[in-house]
């Protein structure tokens, strides 16, 4: 019993600093016991999970109900310490209640050490966790719009399908957002920004939105938040192929697969998957006034892309090796702003990572993990006939190593983790100056300590947490440090936190090759916020009148520091310098769902005011929203899946100190109907999604318009014996301790 | 009854957004123009001054006698958009918008753009009124003038005319058009000295060109129009800064003549002869044209001091500078985001010099032009 008190204390302190499930959404009813296997006695006290997050407690008569859940097929599991898993595969349909005996088989011998595994109870404050059955359902072409509509959260995406996209969290920099995949920056290193349209949502097994201030655990560059993308494993991968058509020339193809085997105690896997896409992206869109009006074409704004992406793992005794590598190939046109179009500039990317992580127990309560990854980025970027200014042609290659361990372990009432990193970038390319670095080395080390304990109702945790960073392209120690505290009561629970981050020039702000009318600034101090406030409340499946309600409500307040912008001179020359800010806002969602009718209604908004400090500038920041919102209506009947979805996006300053020329607000909608076939046997999914509904000219740039209507269909084909693979196993983290 | 409460709330808001879109001057919708008072200015200062903003995108205009009063007319949600011209005659004026290689033509009664006009291609900059329906503009991108006709229909600029590379403005003096090019690449290199091109008024074709100083980038003619002055800004930070005359009655150039400091750049000339030479790196400098000395050379130039980080008494700087019709030296500064150095409008007294007010200005405040619409 004290291991188990001593998993969940470890459970709820790690979920403050690294990321847990988001519980997803709940189903029709799901009823029976639990019992012996060996004897036939009620089993009470055992955790009960279905595979898309609902989970309970069997009764002290081994009794257990789960309501108000999805439809679909989903994995049921039993779990008690001193027993073997249990597990039932389900297919769950509307008004239906499912009488499940799960029966658990004693584990005969005496463990000196047990591994949990275990879901995560809740999400921490301010973040989200998108998982594999979210992903599909969502129906997205790329991990940028996968995240829209989430609070907090803008995107800006140049173009239309294929075109570069960055992100933006609580009124961040698009290089102010940490985005790891499987542990790796993919944050260019000239410009510090990630290009969200390189990752292909097929491969993605996971990904975690984590906002605010996040140096204190992932350090530099982590001020406005952390999208960390965990690539698919073995264990969900069905096999599966995937074609698309649509506008602008869109053409899709795609295939995923993935093994699993027992052999010698050890247990093996592998998948791998595969996606080319290919547009035309030649829309139509207004011509701006002052270039005469009327519409044009958008041209050379093709691109092609080609992912890859696989790994494989094996688990033995306790220790798992895991590799995974991925491959990310663009070569698009730069069509240039709408009012100064280039019709030859092109760029090509490619990026080729390679991760291997080994995690296990060398000791009695002690957890440890370690990794390594390679990375090689290069770029191209040339006009031979730009609109203006000279031909060029530039290009760039980065190779990043990056090293961390990380361990967790128990000290009497406390949970410790701890872990180092380090990473080295080699530079090469002409797009940066003489005098640039063309080897940087970052380096860091972080601790945190908490404790969770149960006054009479209440669960309380309280943890606090520190990461000191080094790097040659600053001068001195960064430190960061964290401390949070919530307290949870049923499904409430309230958090409160201080936070804080910094995040160092990007090599192209401090030594970007000066050309025509621009000027980098070797000068520029680290972004720093030092303190960042959160407060919040979030409420977790309240069920009322056959409805289950989800709440989060997040206000925050953290100023920035040195904020580095960029803006012309009295010359028009455009160079970087340090700004501060003052910054706060709100995040809030709701979800209602009603599962008899297969119906749900997600509600999001955000407020974020980041203003100028100081004598000159006022006002909010350019290009930042002040109000973000969206609502997401998803229905499900007799195998058909519909969504509609409205985003909101509020007015945007685009002169620095004046409301004059703004972009105006504007709301997408988005349509997507889905529908499931069987054809011998195989299981076919055809998609239908319909892209800026009203066909409306929106534009989250100056003079970079996206497309109006956007119609797609998607076919996806898989063998219907691996259909509940569209439900994935939910991410779990483990913890390892010994029996007493 | 509730219906009526609505009615009226929403003709309130109505009348409330009305007036609102009245003075903040972004009335560029096409409704009937409600002429402005604006452009008399107050009884006892009809001064307005006129300044386009490339930062904001924007035309601001302030009445001199009243600077709270003023109107601003945004130009173009472009990024492109990047105003640092603009040429007035009677109430209207042409202001080329830079990157966006097109040309706004403003009536200034009614704070209002009318139409544009475009190039296909390159940048706008540099513009004069030929007379009361033509003017001319250039393109620094693709080295040619052209000419806008307001009389017609077409909003294309044609009639375009090649000139030496860079053309940085023009001017019109006595009926001849002159425009003066940097002689820079596509790379901002000076190729070699400035070229001063002579059009024909009449006709697309040129006259004759005139060789400079380095990287000439304005001119003003002096009173009697017999004499072209042209400011060669040199290298940024060269402090080799000169001043070419251009004798308009032999149609012979003068060896420039120098110390004229560190990248000068706007000019203009008043009824007393003074050129006012601004710099954004040492205020105005003020030459005689007669006597062809330094009134205020570059190490005492006309500026607004202020105290630097190291405690220092230093000057702004200055963008442009101009005497009014009241007498007074109005002088633009554009102001610092990363220094944080607010915008302003300074006014000195037009026969000493001194300091005498400051108008707070947006950012990015940059060429001036100050006069009289009665």
């Amino acid at each position: 019993m004290r291991n188990v008190a001593g998993v969940a204390t470890v459970m709820t302190c790690a979920m403050s600093f690294t990321v847990p499930t988001l519980a997803a959404q709940s189903g029709p009813l799901i009823a029976g016991r639990v019992v012996d296997a060996s004897t036939g006695a009620a089993l009470g006290n055992v955790s009960v999970v279905l595979s898309d997050g609902a989970r309970t407690t069997s009764a002290p008569d081994g009794s257990y109900r789960l309501r108000a859940l999805e439809q679909g097929s989903a994995l049921l599991e039993a779990r008690r310490p001193g027993f073997a898993m249990a597990s039932r595969a389900v297919t769950l349909a509307n008004g239906q209640t499912l009488s499940v005996q799960l029966s658990m088989t004693p584990i005969p011998v005496e463990l000196r050490t047990q591994r949990v595994s275990a879901d995560a109870p809740q999400s921490t404050p301010g973040t989200t966790v998108l998982n594999r059955a979210e992903i599909e359902r969502s129906g997205t072409r790329d991990v940028g719009e996968l995240l829209r509509g989430q609070p907090g959260i803008t995107l800006v995406p140049r173009g239309g399908p294929g075109s570069p996209v960055t992100i933006s969290i609580r009124g961040s920099s698009a290089d102010q957002v940490l985005v790891l995949l499987d542990g790796i920056p993919i944050n260019n290193p000239i410009s510090g920004e990630a290009d969200l349209s390189t990752l292909d949502p097929a491969g993605v097994e996971r990904v975690d939105i984590v906002r605010g201030a996040q140096s204190s655990r992932y350090g530099g560059q982590a001020l406005g938040g952390v999208i960390l993308v965990t690539t698919r494993h073995a264990t969900s991968v069905a096999p599966q192929l995937t074609i698309g058509s649509g506008q602008w020339g869109d053409r899709r193809l795609g295939a995923q697969v993935g093994v699993r085997t027992t052999a010698d105690d050890r247990v093996l896997s592998a998948n791998g998957g595969v996606s080319w896409q290919q547009n035309r992206g030649d829309f139509t869109t207004d011509i701006p006034p002052e270039r005469g009006g009327g519409t044009t074409r958008r041209t050379n704004a093709d691109v092609r892309r080609l992912t890859l992406n696989t790994g494989g793992s094996i688990e033995h005794n306790g220790t798992t090796l895991d590799v995974r590598a991925d491959l990310s190939d663009v070569d698009r046109g730069m069509p240039g702003s709408i009012v100064q179009p280039s019709l030859s500039a092109r760029q090509t990317q490619r990026r080729i990572g390679v991760t291997g992580t080994v995690s296990g127990i060398p000791k009695e309560r002690v957890a440890l993990r370690a990794s390594l990854g390679l990375q090689h980025q290069t770029g191209r970027f040339s006009d031979p006939t730009p609109p203006f200014g000279a031909s060029y042609d530039q290009h760039q290659g980065v190779t990043s190593a990056v090293s961390a361990v990380d361990a967790s372990t128990e000290l009497r009432q406390f949970t410790l983790l701890g872990g180092a990193e380090a990473r080295r970038l080699d530079v090469k390319g002409t797009a940066l100056s003489d005098s640039a670095a063309r080897r940087v080395m970052y380096g860091g080390a972080w601790a945190a300590l908490c404790r969770a304990f149960q006054p009479g109702a209440w669960l309380l945790t309280v943890g606090s947490g520190a990461r000191v960073d080094v790097g040659t392209l600053w001068s001195g120690a960064y430190l960061s440090p964290d401390l949070h505290a919530t307290a949870q009561r049923g499904a409430m629970r309230l958090g409160a936190a201080w936070r804080s981050a910094f995040s160092a020039p990007s090599l192209g702000d401090l030594f970007f090759q000066e050309g025509v009318q621009v000027r980098a600034n070797p000068a520029l101090r680290p972004e720093r916020v030092r303190g960042e406030w959160t407060a919040s409340i979030d409420v977790d499946r309240i069920a009322f009148a056959g409805t289950r309600t989800t709440f989060a409500l997040t206000g925050f307040r953290g100023d920035i520091d040195d904020l580095i912008l960029w803006s012309p001179d009295f010359r028009f020359i455009w160079r970087p310098d340090n700004f501060n800010v003052s910054r706060r806002g709100i995040e809030t969602s709701m979800r209602i769902a009603r599962p008899s009718n297969a119906v749900a209604l997600t509600l999001a908004g955000s407020g974020t005011d980041i203003r100028y400090r100081g004598p000159v500038l006022e006002g909010q920041v350019i290009y930042r929203p002040r109000i973000t919102a969206s609502a997401t209506l998803d229905l499900s009947r007799a195998g058909t899946d519909a969504q509609f979805a409205v985003q909101h996006t509020g007015a945007r300053r685009t002169v620095v100190g004046s409301d004059i020329n703004q972009l105006r607000a504007f709301d997408a909608v988005q349509a997507r109907v889905a529908r499931r076939f069987e054809i011998g046997p195989l299981d076919m999914r055809v998609r239908l999604s319909v892209e800026n509904l009203l066909d409306q000219r929106i534009a989250m740039l100056l003079d970079y318009p996206l497309p109006g209507r956007t119609v797609a269909l998607d076919i996806t084909l898989r063998p219907q014996t691996r259909r509940q693979s569209h439900v994935s196993a939910p991410a779990r983290r483990s913890y390892h301790f010994s029996n007493p | 009854m509730k219906s009526v409460l609505i009615v009226r709330r929403a003709a309130a808001l109505l009348t409330f957004a009305s007036g609102i879109a009245a003075c903040s001057g972004e009335t560029t919708g096409t409704g009937p123009a409600t002429p402005l008072p604006f452009l008399s200015g107050i009884t006892t200062d009809p001064g307005i001054a006129l300044s386009v903003s490339s930062s904001r995108n924007a035309l601001l205009m302030v009445q001199t006698g009243a600077p709270a009063t003023r109107v601003e007319l945004p130009l173009g949600a472009s990024s492109t958009v990047t105003p640092v011209d603009l040429s007035v005659r009677g109430t209207k004026a042409i202001i080329p918008l830079g990157n966006a290689a097109s040309v706004a033509l403003v009536d200034l009664t009614n704070a209002r753009i009318e139409r544009f006009f475009t190039f296909p291609s390159g940048n706008a900059t540099g513009s004069a009124w030929l007379d009361d329906s033509t003017a001319i503009v250039c393109n620094q991108s693709n080295n040619y003038c052209g000419r806008i006709r307001t009389g017609r229909t077409a909003n294309t600029i044609p009639d375009t005319v090649k000139v030496a590379e860079f053309p940085s403005s023009v001017i019109v003096v006595a009926g001849r058009v002159f425009v003066v090019s940097s002689y820079l690449d596509a790379n901002y290199a000076q190729i070699g000295n400035g070229i001063v091109t002579e059009l024909s008024a009449t006709s697309n074709r040129v006259l004759r060109t005139f060789t400079v100083g380095p990287n000439p980038q304005y001119a003003a003619a002096s009173a009697d129009g017999t004499k072209l002055y042209v400011t060669n800004s040199g290298d940024y930070g060269a402090n080799n800064g000169s001043l070419s005359v251009i004798n308009l009655t032999t149609n012979t150039v003068e060896l420039p003549i120098s110390g004229f400091g560190d990248f000068p750049g706007p000019i203009s000339i008043d009824a007393k002869g003074r050129a006012f030479i601004s710099s954004f790196n040492f205020g105005t400098i003020v030459w005689d044209v007669a006597t062809r000395t330094f009134l205020r050379g570059p190490a005492n130039a006309v500026c607004a001091k202020r105290t630097n980080a190291s405690g220092a008494s230093v000057c702004r700087g200055a963008s442009d500078a101009m005497v009014a019709p009241n007498g007074n030296l109005y002088q633009s500064f554009f102001g610092s985001s990363s220094q944080s150095l607010p915008s302003y409008l300074f006014v000195y007294d037009g026969t000493t010099l001194a300091l005498k007010d400051s108008i707070a200005m947006p950012l990015g405040t940059n060429n001036i032009r100050v006069q009289s619409f009665k």
